[in-house]
């Protein structure tokens, strides 16, 4: 992601002449202000996710403080979903009740752990923070990525923030993976729809 | 009598009541491999290996009559024509088509020990009915790589396969009589049933495709199966695999459907 000024610049007025210098000044100013809600908003719900502040992260939820689960989100035909209302985000941390999440890939088993338990395994396996590169996929991005058909048609018009450790070398980057989150736009921000995640699978 | 029997029957000189068991092919271990095509030109002939079989279970028979020794005898005086020059043109027809069967890489035999963790070797013995196709999603590993990422400390997934094919090498990691955990469908006939091969996405993909093509005939020729036991992973659960034959987007060319996939295997066969 572009983080200087002249780096917002657009490619198409990198050679501009000096008759266009106003064009460059409205275009930065733009740029600017909708970095400033871009690189913010996600960076804030990444550090509430590593937190698993999921009280906090239900504030942000697009529809009614809930918020859908999946262990798995590329090459499917279709999500596996699970969700969670605002009141159960507020216990996410203390609950002892045994959701089923989906299935395992490869044995195929029920997916069968309490919130925190799945927090550690399919949301925050790794620190995503230090070890992962964000990428921003616009609705019209997200509808065309093939790996991702089934997030775009689970959430009809959202975006995707995919936080991707790409894995060590040594090993074929074969414990490569992804923290995916789900959401859209909305006055003065992003709110969330959905946390998801990927990794190397059989 | 049919064309086919008296041509038989001619060419081998055998009676016109195994002349007509051939050409229906009701003998038992017999294999009769047409050569040609025209309606007068046809030719018959019973490889050397399977005439020997058929030899020695007529000869073995308890109820073997005066007749079955007679065939026998009629057999014997096949297998000296099928010595003579049009029977070497035979073989070097079969060698030259076992050849473009021949997998063109090592198959390396590397099974993971059934210590392995979480369970990735269960041991489970299994009677393979299907044989499962899968690629492996990953652009970059290789045969080796996916073989040790099997036995890697960091590996915590319950997920395994059978056999992996590069454009290189294909490597066994775990022997085909026993269960492997490849299917996601828990104790379904993706896992309990069926054989799992997974192609790398890593490499030219021709040449991987082209191996594991004649992987996929060799291993469906061995277990006595036909090309309609072939499966997709996406068969046996909603994962979009093998990407690389069903995906338009992961085809490394445009005719490489899955359709391609399994009449390419199935003319081997």
């Amino acid at each position: 992601m572009p983080s200087t000024a002249a780096e917002r610049i657009p490619q198409h007025l990198g050679r501009c002449t000096w008759a266009c210098i106003p064009l460059v000044l409205a275009s930065l100013l733009t740029a600017s202000a909708c970095a400033t809600t871009s690189r913010s908003e996600p960076n804030d719900l990444l550090t509430l996710v590593s937190h698993a502040d999921y009280a906090a992260l239900s504030a942000r939820a697009c529809e009614g403080g809930a918020l859908a689960f999946a262990p798995y989100a590329r090459n499917l035909s279709t999500l596996d979903l699970t969700h969670l209302s605002a009141a159960e985000l507020r216990s996410f941390t203390v609950s002892k009740r045994v959701y089923d999440w989906g299935r395992y890939d490869g044995s195929g088993d029920s997916i069968r752990l309490t919130p925190m338990a799945f927090h550690r395994r399919f949301v925050w396996d790794i620190n995503y923070g230090k070890r992962a590169r964000p990428q921003r996929l616009d609705s019209a991005q997200l509808r065309e990525s093939s790996d991702l058909a089934a997030v775009a048609q689970a959430f009809p018009g959202a975006e995707a923030i995919i936080y991707r450790y790409g894995g060590d070398e040594r090993i074929d980057r074969k414990d490569a993976r992804e923290l995916i989150l789900v959401g859209r736009p909305r006055s003065g921000g992003w709110c969330l729809l959905a946390l998801t995640h990927s990794e190397d699978t059989v | 009598m049919s064309i086919k029997a008296k041509s038989i029957a001619k060419t081998f000189r055998l009676d016109r009541t195994l002349a007509a068991l051939l050409a229906r092919r009701e003998v038992p271990d017999a294999q009769i491999i047409e050569l040609g095509s025209g309606l007068f030109e046809e030719q018959y002939w019973i490889s050397y290996a399977n005439y020997k079989a058929l030899q020695s279970s007529l000869r073995e028979s308890p109820q073997g009559s005066s007749a079955q020794h007679g065939r026998a005898g009629t057999l014997e005086r096949a297998v000296v024509r099928m010595k003579s020059a049009p029977y070497q043109v035979y073989l070097r027809s079969l060698e030259a088509r076992r050849a473009t069967r021949r997998l063109p890489v090592p198959w390396v035999v590397d099974h993971i020990p059934r210590t392995t963790l979480h369970k990735r070797r269960p041991g489970e013995r299994m009677t393979p009915e299907y044989l499962t196709i899968h690629s492996t999603g990953n652009p970059t590993s290789k045969a080796n790589g996916e073989r040790s990422w099997l036995t890697n400390a960091q590996n915590d997934r319950t997920a395994s396969f059978h056999i992996v094919v590069d454009e290189t090498m294909a490597v066994e990691c775990i022997p085909f009589n026993e269960v492997a955990w490849h299917a996601g469908d828990g104790n379904g006939n993706g896992n309990k049933k069926s054989i799992s091969i997974e192609i790398c996405e890593s490499g030219n993909r021709g040449k991987v495709l082209h191996n594991a093509i004649l992987l996929a005939a060799r291993i469906l020729r061995e277990a006595d199966m036909t090309a309609d036991k072939l499966r997709r992973h996406h068969d046996w659960a909603t994962k979009m695999c093998p990407r690389i034959l069903i995906v338009s987007e992961n085809r490394g060319h445009p005719s490489q459907t899955w359709d391609w996939f399994t009449s390419e295997v199935e003319a081997l066969l």
